[in-house]
């Protein structure tokens, strides 16, 4: 039957219809399917935690607080988090408290950002004893903690679901200056003390267990009390048994007496290693020449560089590091800085803030920033992906001398004689 | 090894200097307490804001502890007269319970304030690190003249204290407060001047920790503790007493850290603490 | 014996509000208060359990947190070896705390005044020296147990508010009766207290040991809430803490306690969110204003007040 003046036919005439409203309804799909413009979340993202502005752990707490908050300025400079669920851009906004170095501070102040504040995400205290803490209320809640600024194993061992780490294990820091050691030494004897605090137990733990099974002789493994004013007994005691290498310590306070003490006793190994105090300036201020040929391992040194996939590179954080506090940052700096590049990964690779997911995300992520690669074992949170370097104080500066291959000077072995 | 005699003489040696260092620093305690009745928990706060005013002279002007220490003894003099004449009426009148709540609070007060003005850092004046050897030991060249430092402070105390009239009437007072008064004391004056050179020699004291240890500003607590052993193992009030005690600590800590293990070293002069309070003081 | 008797009892009254009052969250199960008030509650608690020997007798005790400790390794400890639930071994962190404090009670009390009071300072830190070496407690690490049970908020509050009760049932039951008026003579002149007949050696030591144990059931149920025990428990500031709150709301009372407490508590946490950089500075400074212008507490404001006297008592 034909129909009007061109012609169809009636069956023809339906086709056409059936195929306008197809490939209208497709057309619209698509167009109403298109995302829309994302737009900026009415209320920001808060990071919650505590950091150390007075107590024992003030020092690093407070540069580990500044590389944070310039990772705040560098996000919120680049318009935020982006969470893809939302399509929302997040402006972060960091919640923080003094915990005065102390676990029952951490403890309140934790209960009190998980409670009261409801941050969305944790970041851990400083120092490995408040994280530990820190660890076992969040754990409580279910809450993701990304641990900085922590790294005794014993966080990680046990069996808490959500925690991320972005330290190199404490139980590591002490193995390459043992590779060291070995390398200039046949069958070394070294002393490994420490003191009592979980961290410094874990790398003596840790050095302990490398060292043995290196085949290097550990002759003494003494710990010393927290507040010590004076450590001649340990040192004297050392001094009775002649080892090659002094190695371990435990914060700032009692690493340069240490070093005074151990020169003041007439005692000279050929290698001594510290743990932490050689990062910072003061160590030096301290003790001027005495300083001369100490090793410490270090997360990160300025002079470091690495094909980086997220954030800025060393330079441009060392700048506006400088502009913004008007000092220079410590490696505590820059692992505040790159846990939030982590965080804020591991939420673009996620798309949502939920902690499940973000925990999740976590376990494929591999990334490297300017302060080194990180990456998690997810069965743990333990972080397996960072390197240490070791650094040495020559002539009143701080150079890194291995590994070789991102040395910026050649190591001066043995320590040169007090 | 351990129980060779060089070894043997070094430990006692390294006792013997630190020891000296604790009784000094005890000394400003046990007078105040033992003649106000004032228990001093702010002690350690201020040996370290005397370590604090030696390294700021030190770094700003060049000044070597030598010369800071007696300056130390004279700025703490000064302060303890102010102290005196601001608070030392109240908290000698008042239960001895408050008194101590009082220092506690200074003490919080003074370590913040270093604390905010100066920073966290650790430091330490980098002034003769040397080792001198004597035979087979070697010593710390800063702890020797710490030492001697010591040493001069203390005889000119002793010879105050036992050999000039006014050292006599602050001994009548530490015996018998009641009856000094009686005699004809002035004690007001006799505390005005104990609260003096009890601050004075706590400063003189804590520029000689400048001299050998590093600090920050919440290392006055670790000294604290020792300070009290010290006192009450030499009798409150006695100042040959505090410096003896603080010496036989020493020797005591320094070989138990040789011969044992140094982390129980603590425990050692806290238990020594608790064990002469009760036999001391301790009525049957 | 009836005390106060025609007269608005302060003390009890306050005592019965706050514990209704912090039943409130119980019911609206609001994490972020239970969380706030818990706290409260233990504080609290501590500051009750001291009064029992230093509100009543006025021996400074500078060691009590060292029975928080005990009370806390008791129950971490015994958890940890038998993998039991916690709650189980609470009875057990009272009474190892209460032993302890039979044995070491009475060679303390034979000294009195300061030297007391630095004695007890040196049994407090010499524990947590001790602990920090012993492998069965993990050195400095302490005990964490959260992988041994489901921690849950509701049971961690309630035993903490029931303890705050009892708390106050003891206090009350010693304010009214004849041993309450022992210890208070004993505070007041203990020569005096001698002359009369009291056996102040045993009554001191039932008030040590009472106060002791009270301190290591605290410990041990923070133990469970912090799900972790851990050497920081033997710390000296909370003892202050704990010490400056006693002696600012006035000890030997009902009322010193919860007035104390709560100001302290209230005071600390405002200072410590407004003023995140001097907030110890400022603290100090209110520490040493109060021990010089408050003679025995802030509650002696009303019971020694004439007009007052006449209106209301403690208990």
């Amino acid at each position: 039957m034909k129909i009007g003046k061109t012609g169809l036919s009636k069956a023809a005439l339906v086709a056409v219809v059936a195929v306008v409203l197809v490939v209208g309804a497709v057309a619209a799909v698509l167009v109403l399917s298109q995302p829309s413009q994302p737009t900026v979340a009415e209320r920001p993202l808060t990071v919650g935690f505590s950091i150390s502005i007075s107590g024992d752990f003030s020092v690093p707490g407070k540069k580990q607080l500044e590389g944070i908050e310039l990772w705040k300025d560098y996000v919120n400079g680049r318009g935020g988090i982006f969470v893809k669920d939302e399509n929302k851009y997040y402006k972060v906004e960091l919640k923080y408290y003094d915990d005065k170095s102390s676990k029952d501070e951490v403890i309140r102040l934790y209960e009190k950002l998980i409670n009261e504040d409801k941050v969305d995400v944790l970041l851990s205290p400083y120092s490995s004893t408040l994280a530990l803490t820190a660890a076992g209320i969040s754990e409580k809640y279910g809450r993701l903690m990304i641990v900085v600024g922590a790294n005794s194993d014993t966080i990680f061992k046990q069996g808490y679901r959500y925690i991320v780490g972005t330290y190199t294990p404490a139980s590591k820091m002490l193995t390459q200056a043992i590779d060291v050691i070995l390398k200039h030494k046949q069958s070394p004897s070294v002393a490994i003390i420490y003191k009592d605090d979980a961290f410094a137990k874990s790398v003596a733990e840790g050095a302990k267990a490398y060292a043995e099974q290196k085949g290097v002789r550990v002759l003494a493994f003494e710990m010393y009390p927290r507040d010590a004013k004076d450590l001649s007994p340990i040192l004297t005691k050392i001094k009775g048994v002649q080892v090659d290498a002094i190695l371990g310590g435990g914060h700032y306070e009692d690493e340069v007496l240490l070093v005074r003490q151990a020169k003041e006793l007439g005692i000279n190994p050929e290698v001594m290693a510290l743990l932490v105090s050689p990062s910072l300036p003061a160590f030096y201020d301290a003790l001027k020449e005495a300083s001369q040929g100490i090793l410490a391992p270090s997360h990160w040194e300025p002079q470091l560089k690495y094909q980086i996939t997220i954030g800025p590179t060393a330079d441009e954080f060392l700048s506006s590091f400088r502009a913004k506090w008007g000092s220079d940052p410590s490696y505590h700096s820059a692992a505040g800085f790159a846990a939030g590049l982590y965080l804020q990964a591991a939420i673009e690779k996620a798309g949502t803030l939920k902690n499940d997911a973000l925990r999740k995300a976590f376990n494929d992520l591999d990334i490297v920033t300017f302060y080194g690669r990180l990456k998690i074992d997810p069965a743990t949170g333990n972080q397996v992906g960072h390197e240490l370097v070791l650094l040495q104080w020559q002539s009143g500066r701080k150079e890194v001398v291995w590994p070789e291959n991102v040395a910026t000077s050649r190591i001066i072995y043995p320590k040169p004689s007090w | 090894m351990v129980t060779s005699p060089d070894i043997f003489l070094q430990t006692l040696l390294n006792g013997f200097l630190i020891g000296a260092v604790y009784g000094v620093a005890a000394i400003g305690l046990s007078l105040v307490w033992g003649v106000l009745g004032l228990v001093n928990l702010s002690h350690g706060a201020l040996l370290i804001a005397a370590a604090y005013i030696t390294f700021l002279l030190y770094v700003g002007l060049g000044a070597p502890p030598l010369v800071s220490a007696p300056l130390a003894f004279l700025i703490g003099a000064a302060a303890g007269l102010l102290f005196y004449k601001g608070f030392g009426k109240r908290l000698t009148s008042t239960d001895p319970s408050y008194s101590l709540l009082f220092f506690f609070g200074l003490a919080l007060f003074l370590t913040n304030t270093i604390l905010n003005l100066l920073g966290p850092d650790v430091r330490g004046i980098p002034w003769l690190i040397e080792s001198a050897a004597l035979g087979p030991v070697s010593v710390s060249v800063a702890r020797l003249i710490s030492f001697g430092l010591v040493g001069v402070s203390f005889i000119t105390l002793y010879l105050f204290i036992n050999k000039t009239f006014y050292g006599k009437a602050i001994r009548a007072v530490v015996a018998n407060r009641l009856g000094a008064v009686t005699a004809g004391i002035d004690v007001q004056w006799v505390f005005a001047v104990c609260t003096s050179i009890g601050f004075g020699i706590t400063f003189f004291s804590g520029s000689l920790v400048a001299l050998v240890n590093p600090f920050t500003p919440s290392s006055g607590d670790g000294y604290l503790m020792y300070a009290f052993a010290t006192v009450v193992l030499g009798g409150v009030g006695s100042i040959v007493g505090a410096f003896l005690a603080g010496i036989l600590l020493g020797i005591v800590e320094s070989f138990v850290g040789v011969l044992f293990t140094q982390g129980v070293s603590p425990a050692v002069a806290f238990i020594t603490l608790v064990l002469v309070i009760l036999f001391r003081y301790g009525r049957r | 014996m009836a005390v106060g008797r025609g007269r608005y009892r302060l003390g009890l009254y306050s005592a019965a509000a706050v514990m209704a009052v912090s039943l409130l969250p119980m019911f609206t199960g609001e994490t972020a208060s239970m969380a706030y008030f818990w706290t409260l509650l233990q504080f609290l608690s501590l500051v009750l359990s001291l009064n029992l020997i230093t509100g009543f007798t006025g021996y400074i005790n500078f060691g009590h947190i060292a029975y928080y400790g005990y009370g806390a390794y008791t129950v971490a400890y015994l958890t940890t070896i038998t993998q039991q639930n916690p709650y189980l071994f609470i009875p057990a962190a009272a009474i190892v705390s209460a032993i302890i404090a039979l044995l070491v009670g009475k060679p303390l009390l034979s000294v009195r005044g300061p030297y007391f009071t630095i004695a007890t300072l040196g049994l407090g830190e010499a524990s947590r020296t001790i602990i920090v070496n012993l492998p069965f407690f993990n050195y400095s690490e302490g005990l964490p147990i959260a992988r041994f049970f489901k921690y849950d908020a509701f049971s961690s509050y309630i035993s903490m508010w029931l303890v705050a009760v009892g708390l106050f049932a003891v206090t009350l039951f010693i304010k009214r009766s004849r041993y309450g008026v022992m210890l208070e003579t004993i505070r007041e002149d203990e020569d005096l207290a001698e002359t009369m007949g009291i056996n102040t050696r045993r009554t001191k030591l039932a008030a040590y040991v009472l106060s002791s144990s009270t301190a290591g059931l605290i410990g041990g149920l923070t133990a469970i809430t912090y799900v972790y025990a851990h050497p920081g428990f033997f710390s000296i500031s909370i003892n202050v803490a704990v010490i400056a709150s006693l002696l600012l709301g006035g000890g030997g009372t009902l009322l010193g306690p919860v007035v104390g407490a709560t100001s302290y508590f209230i005071i600390a946490d405002t200072l410590l969110t407004r003023f995140p950089y001097l907030h110890l500075i400022i603290f100090g400074t209110i520490i040493m204003g109060i021990s010089l212008l408050l003679p025995r507490g802030l509650v002696y404001l009303v019971y020694k007040t004439p007009k007052l006297r006449g209106l209301f008592s403690d208990a």
